[in-house]
C-alpha cells in the first residue's frame, strides 16, 4: 500500500461526511437494491431519466466509507450522460481513478457495490 | 518486548514506514518461529520420499518422521497413536466425523446438539447431512450478560445422539467447560464432538481427562504449518467407522468388486497425503512444549486481561463478551464499519480481523452483520495491545 492511498486523507473522509447524491430522489422512475452479503454493505440508488438521459440519481446507502464514498463518485460521474453512451464507455476504473485510494482486492468490492448495482438497474429494465 | 518475538522473522520482514507489524490475528492463523520454518528446508534436503511405499532407506525413514509426529501429537493431548487421523484441517476433521460416524447413527427424528457460538465448519457439514437424513439441529443459546452457555441441560434433556460444540469461541473468547458438559452429554447417552481449534494453541488440552469422544484441531493456529489438520477420536469410534475417501495405501487388499481397508487411523488417510507439513508439524509442538504449554497459558491469559483492560478505554467501544483467558475479543465501535477500523489500524501496521469470522449464526444473534476480531498469541505483549488502543482511539475520534 502506498502511504499516500491512505483511507483517512481528507478528501475521502469529506465525501464520506458530506455524501453527493444522497438520500431518495421523490419522482425518480427505477430503483434497485443492492447488497454485499459479506461485510453487509447495503444500497439503493434511485435514476429519473428523461428519454436517453439520466436526469437525476442518487443513493441511500448503509456501509462503509469506500462504499458511500464510491457512490458518491459514480452518481456525480453518470447525472446527466445519456444512457447509450453510459453503457458504451463507462467503466469501473473511472470510478476507481477518482477515489484516489489504491484498493486492495478485499476493498475493492465495497467500491463495486454501487456501480455494479447501477448497471443492473440498466439491465434489469432494458434501459 | 514479548522474548517470544524474536523467534519469528515475519517481525524482522514487515515494517511498514517504520512501523513495526502488529499481528493480532492469532485466531485465523499463528505466525511460525524460525525453527519451524528451517525444518521445511531440513526435510525435503535430507529426508524427502514418499512414506509407506518404499522398501528403501529414504522411505522408511520418511515414515518413521511422519509416525513420530503422529506419536507426538498423542502425547500432546494425552491421547493414543492410533487415535490420531491426520486431515487437512479442522474443517476436514469435522467433516470426516459427520460424513462417517454421524451418518451411520442418525435417522430422521434424531436430535444433534450444536451451539450458537459455532463456526461454520461446525454448523455446515450438518445442515448438508440433515437434508440427507432429516434429523433435528438445536442451538444451545447463551446467556446475554455472561456469554456462556443458557439452555445446555434443558436441551440434554431432550436426549440428542450428538453434541458438537467449540471449546473456546473464536468471536467471544469464552471457554465452555468441556469436561462438565461431556460428563452429562454422556449421561444422556449422546456423543460429545469438541472443536479444539481456538484451545489448544494455549490451553493444556488432556482427551481423556476431557473425555470428549472426538477432539479436532489444525496446526497452522498453533505456529504449524498449514494444511494439517487432527481427529482425535476414542479408538472404539474410529474402528466404527466406514473411510469416507479411498484410494492409495488406505487398504488391505482390493479385487474387481471388493476391498478391505488398514485398521485406524490408516484406513482415513487416503492417498500421498501431506506428509511433509505434518512432519513439520511436529517442530511447532516441541517449540510449544520447550517453553511449556502452562506458562503459556499463564502468558494468554494475563496478557488477555490486559487487553480485555484496556480495550474497555476506547470512546464508544462495544465488546461482545467479556473478561477470558484465551486472548480473543470482538468488538465495534460506534457506527463505524469494522472492515474501515480494520483498513485504518492498517495504515499503523496492525492486523487485526474483520467481519463475521465465519459465526453467521452468532452475527444473527448479535443483530450485526460484522465484528472486529483482536486475538493474541506468544509474540504479542503489553505494547501491541497499547498500540492498538491508541490507534482505535484516533479512528474513534474521527467519527
Amino acid at each position: 500500500m502506498d502511504r499516500d492511498n491512505y483511507i483517512t486523507r481528507a478528501y475521502v473522509m469529506d465525501l464520506y461526511n458530506n455524501p453527493h447524491n444522497h438520500g431518495k430522489i421523490d419522482d425518480y422512475d427505477f430503483f434497485l437494491k443492492g447488497k454485499n452479503p459479506l461485510c453487509g454493505d447495503r444500497i439503493t440508488i434511485y435514476i429519473k431519466i428523461n428519454k436517453d438521459i439520466i436526469e437525476d440519481i442518487s443513493f441511500e446507502s448503509e456501509g462503509c466509507i469506500i462504499s458511500s464514498v464510491s457512490s458518491s463518485i459514480l452518481t456525480d460521474e453518470v447525472k446527466g450522460r445519456s444512457i447509450s453512451e453510459i453503457k458504451k464507455n463507462l467503466k469501473f476504473s473511472d470510478i476507481e481513478d477518482k477515489l484516489l485510494i489504491k484498493l486492495s482486492s478485499s476493498r475493492e468490492k465495497c467500491a463495486r457495490l454501487s456501480f455494479d448495482t447501477f448497471l443492473s438497474i440498466l439491465n434489469d429494465n432494458n434501459l | 518486548m514479548s522474548r517470544y518475538k524474536k523467534d519469528f522473522p515475519i517481525f524482522q520482514n514487515t515494517k511498514f514506514y517504520s512501523k513495526d507489524l502488529v499481528y493480532l490475528d492469532n485466531s485465523a492463523t499463528t505466525q511460525k518461529p524460525q525453527v519451524v520454518i528451517n525444518e521445511f528446508s531440513q526435510f525435503y534436503e535430507n529426508s524427502n520420499a514418499n512414506i509407506y511405499r518404499g522398501v528403501y532407506r529414504l522411505s522408511e525413514e520418511a515414515t518413521s518422521l511422519y509416525e513420530k509426529s503422529r506419536k507426538d501429537v498423542a502425547d500432546f493431548i494425552g491421547a493414543k497413536e492410533n487415535e490420531i487421523v491426520f486431515t487437512k484441517n479442522t474443517t476436514e476433521s469435522i467433516n470426516l466425523i459427520v460424513l462417517s460416524f454421524a451418518r451411520s447413527i442418525l435417522k430422521k427424528g434424531d436430535l444433534v446438539l450444536l451451539s450458537i457460538v459455532e463456526h461454520h465448519s461446525n454448523i455446515v457439514p450438518w445442515l448438508i447431512l440433515q437434508k440427507e437424513i432429516g434429523f433435528k439441529i438445536k442451538y444451545i443459546d447463551i446467556d446475554d450478560t455472561s456469554f456462556e452457555f443458557s439452555n445446555i441441560d434443558l436441551l440434554l434433556s431432550e436426549n440428542p445422539k450428538i453434541v458438537s460444540i467449540t471449546h473456546v469461541s473464536n468471536v467471544t473468547g469464552i471457554e465452555n467447560n468441556i469436561k462438565e458438559i461431556a460428563n452429562k452429554a454422556h449421561r444422556n447417552g449422546a456423543i460429545i464432538i469438541v472443536d479444539g481449534a481456538q484451545s489448544i494453541p494455549h490451553k493444556k488440552i488432556d482427551v481423556v481427562d476431557l473425555d470428549c469422544d472426538f477432539f479436532v484441531f489444525s496446526a497452522h493456529k498453533m505456529l504449524g504449518p498449514t494444511g494439517v489438520g487432527v481427529l482425535f477420536g476414542k479408538q472404539k469410534f474410529l474402528d466404527e467407522m466406514q473411510p469416507i475417501f479411498g484410494g492409495g495405501e488406505m487398504i488391505l487388499s482390493v479385487e474387481q468388486n471388493n476391498c478391505s481397508f488398514k485398521s485406524t487411523p490408516y484406513k482415513f488417510e487416503a492417498g500421498t497425503i501431506n506428509f511433509a507439513d505434518t512432519i513439520v508439524f511436529s517442530k511447532s509442538l516441541e517449540y510449544i512444549s520447550n517453553i511449556g504449554i502452562s506458562k503459556i497459558e499463564k502468558y494468554i491469559k494475563d496478557l488477555s486481561l490486559y487487553t480485555y483492560k484496556r480495550l474497555q478505554e476506547v470512546d464508544g467501544i462495544k465488546i461482545y463478551g467479556l473478561e477470558n483467558t484465551s486472548g480473543i475479543y470482538s468488538f465495534s465501535i460506534k457506527k463505524i464499519h469494522p472492515h474501515d477500523i480494520a483498513s485504518f489500524l492498517d495504515e499503523d501496521n496492525i492486523a487485526i480481523r474483520a467481519g463475521h469470522h465465519c459465526a453467521q449464526v452468532l452475527m444473527e444473534r448479535f443483530e450485526v452483520y460484522a465484528l472486529c476480531r483482536v486475538s493474541i498469541y506468544i509474540y504479542n505483549d503489553k505494547s501491541d495491545i497499547d498500540k492498538l488502543v491508541d490507534s482505535l482511539s484516533k479512528i474513534s475520534r474521527l467519527f
